[in-house]
């Protein structure tokens, strides 16, 4: 096989704390050391409680955070430190709250070309309106909405001038960070259809980011699981789904809820104690009680 | 009519025909729950399930007194324990909420005062119940943390909300809804805000509350896995409206309304290699300009044009299955 497209090798990335007793700044491993790769093409789902550091992951590759220490590499090239103008194209990103990730005085045109303005050889100056009605098609958003603003717009709609735009530069990997979540389950199952059709027509690589087991099982290729920082388990979904080995995966898979037509309630174990610790929690837990 | 054909017994909770409306700025009413109607059964939970904008939190704010200004009920009524919660005073409210209803809201943050340790929360609601003493209502609170499963109760007692995970705060807030004895949970969105591992044991601690003290949960949730495992019954809403309901086995496994058909089928699986999730078309409508007819009649597969000039009114389908649509009988699941 050739190189992979991303290639992040033992990768930290770590935030100081506010300062805590003793005036002593406690540092936060958000991500501790990891390895992953995507191929050309290729989506792998990243899934993860809140706290467990795939989001800073995500946003370290794309460069929103430095990384302390690790290599990202893409298509070749390092890009720990810093993207060539030319390479930061090739990698673009959906939010997942479409509201708040699109600016609310621009118009849906005009937040669907704003790229071409770093980037004027992409599309000639002319052709600006022709394809952004071309990119809003694709999404499945009337071309008629380009003068309206994102306020004027429902969440799903905004999602997909999200996902506009990001595929208005021509990328060769998206990263979506729980791009579904905020969105309605009817909605959301547009937008994973949606996603698995670009991925199709444009060789699309994805990293796919989210919490929800189901969401990520619909499109992945590879899965890895990541808690407190590192990954805990990589390997085909389907493997991975069947067959997890690592305790965790096994306890998120355990613990995920299904429609189970089939459930009498009550359908759960009774299980009184929180077990699974979190970040929060392992704070509140090392501080004496009494 | 009554979904509740297992039990004899009178419901907690029976809302009729509730109307809601609010006045928009040019003075027309907007109507928000159109003749929305559903019991809950004493020690059953009722799952109230829909998207953003369906009405379920506006129905749980009405069944509270809670409605926001410029939004009131125009018709039809709330009976909870014999009594007419429509048309009551504010004074006279105050005495249901907290004691016969309790609430658990979606965020745990929201519903704690983040200046009193969560022990003095919980035992506060105790005294003002029945005028417990200071001692009484602090051990009140360590035994009542103890029995939603928060491990060490009374070092947690003393905790600020912000020092507690997100899923000891909500235990944290189901025991606040106990200390005031209620006979009726209103639970909307538990465990939306929380993290998968966290749900299913909070889930499984309402269930487990219902079956020991008897007490009725009315769940709010847009999730359907959630009423899987949780609600006996399940009220299906769209655009204002409760489409459907039903025992929820039945009405998953054969929903009745082509709504709840495609809600089962965009819902993705995690523990079997399933089909693409099929989306349902379009979005839903806005309050005001509801499409003609069937307010799902553009989304709809089995539309026809009786569809698009006839609302359909609620009937009851098959014994405890009532489906407002004209097709009931033609949905596929």
């Amino acid at each position: 096989m050739t190189e992979p497209l991303l290639s992040v090798r033992e990768v930290w990335t770590t935030f100081k704390a506010p300062r805590g007793k003793g005036g002593r700044r406690q540092e936060i491993q958000a991500v501790a050391g990891v390895d992953l790769t995507v191929a050309e093409g290729e989506t792998v789902g990243l899934v993860g409680e809140s706290g467990s550091g795939k989001s800073t992951l995500a946003r370290t590759i794309v460069g929103l955070e430095r990384a302390r220490s690790g290599t990202v590499t893409f298509a070749g090239t390092d890009v720990t430190t810093g993207w060539s103008r030319r390479l930061r194209r090739d990698v673009q990103m959906v939010f997942q709250d479409p509201r708040s990730s699109l600016n609310p005085r621009m118009t849906v045109r005009d937040i669907v070309a704003e790229g071409w303005r770093a980037h004027p050889g992409l599309v000639r100056p002319g052709g600006h309106d022709a394809e952004v009605a071309h990119l809003l098609e694709q999404v499945g958003v009337d071309p008629a909405l380009a003068g309206r603003r994102p306020a004027e717009l429902s969440g799903g709609q905004c999602q997909r001038v999200a996902i506009a735009r990001a595929l208005a530069l021509r990328p060769r990997l998206l990263v979506c960070d729980e791009a579904v979540s905020a969105l309605d389950v009817s909605v959301q199952a547009q937008i994973l259809a949606l996603l698995a059709r670009l991925r199709e027509e444009l060789g699309l690589a994805m990293l796919f980011i989210s919490h929800d087991l189901g969401v990520v099982r619909q499109l992945s290729d590879r899965v890895a699981v990541m808690y407190l920082g590192k990954i805990v388990e990589t390997g085909p979904a389907e493997q991975l789904y069947s067959s997890p080995e690592h305790p965790y995966t096994q306890t998120l898979l355990a613990s995920a809820l299904e429609l189970d037509p089939d459930a009498t309630p009550p359908a759960f174990a009774a299980e009184p104690l929180e077990t699974t610790p979190s970040r929060s929690e392992d704070r509140t837990d090392a501080a004496p009680s009494a | 009519m009554t979904t509740t054909d297992a039990t004899s017994t009178a419901p907690v909770l029976s809302v009729r025909d509730l109307v809601v409306e609010a006045r928009r700025p040019d003075g027309a009413p907007l109507r928000i729950l159109d003749g929305v109607g559903f019991d809950v059964a004493a020690g059953q939970t009722l799952g109230v399930v829909g998207e953003s904008g369906s009405g379920k939190t506006m129905t749980a704010t009405a069944v509270l007194g809670l409605l926001p200004p410029g939004v009131s009920v125009t018709s039809g009524g709330i009976r909870f324990a014999d009594r007419e919660l429509v048309g009551l005073r504010e004074s006279q409210r105050r005495e249901f909420r907290g004691k016969g209803i309790a609430m658990v809201f979606q965020d745990p943050l929201a519903a704690l005062n983040p200046v009193q340790p969560v022990g003095r929360q919980i035992g506060e609601i105790a005294r003002r119940r029945d005028g417990m003493s200071r001692a009484a209502a602090g051990r009140l609170a360590v035994d009542l943390l103890e029995r939603v499963g928060v491990p060490d109760p009374a070092g947690r007692a003393r905790a600020y909300p912000h020092q507690l995970s997100g899923g000891l705060r909500q235990r944290a807030v189901i025991a606040m809804a106990l200390a005031g004895q209620p006979r009726l949970i209103l639970a909307d969105e538990p465990t939306t805000a929380l993290d998968v591992s966290v749900q299913g044991r909070i889930l499984a601690l309402l269930t487990k509350i219902q079956a020991e003290d008897g007490v009725s949960v009315l769940l709010i949730s847009h999730d359907l896995r959630v009423m899987s495992h949780t609600a006996q019954h399940v009220a299906v809403m769209y655009a204002g409206k409760v489409v459907e309901r039903g025992p929820t086995r039945e009405l998953l496994h054969a929903p009745r309304h082509p709504y709840t058909a495609a809600l089962v089928r965009s819902v993705p699986a995690v523990h079997s290699r399933s089909a693409p999730v099929a989306p349902i078309p379009g979005n839903p409508p806005r309050l005001a300009a509801l499409p003609s007819g069937c307010r799902f009649h553009p989304r709809c597969p089995l539309a026809v044009e009786r569809c698009r000039v006839e609302e359909p009114v609620a009937r009851e389908v098959e014994p405890g299955r009532v489906a407002a649509c004209h097709r009931a009988e033609e949905v596929l699941p």
